[in-house]
């Protein structure tokens, strides 16, 4: 036996999302190809695609547990949406008091890295609410793969709206395509698998594991 | 009852735990398909075809040792049933029958 350790990181990954019945016999198996002379890249790969397959066989498997997931984590992000906004809208006026603003700066121009801070700020609030989202639905369920379902749903709405709205608005003259919301949106899924993967407990492992 | 198709990957599944006996778990079975069929096997997809056998009473599992190559991580061994036995068979005829109504391939030789 080599002395050759797997990527840590791939290796958290599989043990942290992969909850079938054959979890520990998965992870035995890529070890043991692993020290056997496998690269790393074909680690992370089987790694990758062994969680997906056991999410979207846990997916299957509990259709109604994931209708709950999605349905009970839209509920929450949506009743959240009005606490967030108020904390949103009561940070306005002293960041743009501390950034030498008297009045909300101007749409487009030259000062909208200005308009970028408050996105910033106003996205850091809605992580929060999409963290709590995620924890209360992982609470619920004791699932990742729901968590990960009703991230993924966050993930596509997102997008979609962000699309939508893209095509549908018109946009006002001297406008660039916004590139910053596209990665700031990014977070809300991210926040709300943080906060599920927190809550959810670590399955347990054999007492030889290391 | 209606007897239920295999699918492709099951019956490759199927027949490595046929020829591999008693020493069938997830990686003897990745190799034994991936030399006979040419392409790389992913392990989390063989495991899911194998959760499914499982469902199908195809296949019967039982949980080994944890040992220290493997990190103290169990092998888990697997079995094909009675019924799995039947159900392989019977894709082999299916198959047959079918192989013998199909004229000779283009360019294949006698």
């Amino acid at each position: 036996m080599t002395s050759i350790h797997p990527p840590r990181i791939a290796t958290w990954l599989l043990r942290r999302f992969s909850a079938g019945p054959h979890a520990e016999a998965i992870a035995g198996d890529l070890l043991e190809q692993y020290q056997s002379g496998r690269s790393p890249f074909w680690y992370w790969r089987q790694v990758l695609s062994a969680v997906i397959a056991d999410m979207a066989g846990s997916v299957m498997l509990h259709k109604a547990r994931t209708a709950g997931a999605l349905v009970g984590g839209w509920v929450v992000y949506f009743a959240l949406s009005f606490p967030a906004n108020a904390v949103i809208m009561s940070l306005r006026r002293p960041t743009l008091r501390w950034l030498g603003y008297s009045a909300r700066p101007p749409m487009y121009g030259p000062e909208s890295t200005m308009l970028l801070m408050l996105r910033i700020e106003s996205s850091l609030v809605v992580y929060v609410a999409c963290f709590i989202c995620g924890w209360i639905v992982a609470k619920l369920t004791r699932s990742s793969a729901s968590v990960a379902a009703f991230a993924l749903s966050m993930l596509v709405f997102e997008y979609a709206m962000i699309a939508i709205l893209s095509v549908t608005q018109p946009w006002p003259e001297g406008a660039t395509f916004p590139i910053a919301p596209l990665f700031l949106v990014a977070g809300r899924p991210l926040s709300a698998l943080l906060g599920g993967l927190l809550a959810v407990k670590e399955p347990r492992r054999s007492p030889a594991g290391v | 009852m209606a007897r239920e198709f295999l699918g492709g990957f099951e019956l490759l599944v199927l027949l490595a735990l046929i020829q591999l006996g008693e020493d069938a778990y997830g990686v003897p079975i990745a190799r034994a398909i991936e030399a006979s069929s040419g392409r790389p096997v992913a392990i989390g997809s063989l495991y899911l075809t194998l959760k499914r056998l499982e469902q199908k009473k195809l296949v019967s599992s039982e949980r080994g040792e944890p040992t220290a190559e493997r990190g103290g991580r169990a092998k888990t061994y697997f079995r094909v049933t009675a019924k799995g036995l039947r159900a392989a068979d019977h894709a082999r005829r299916t198959l047959t029958a079918l192989w013998h109504g199909v004229p000779r391939l283009q360019g294949e030789h006698a």
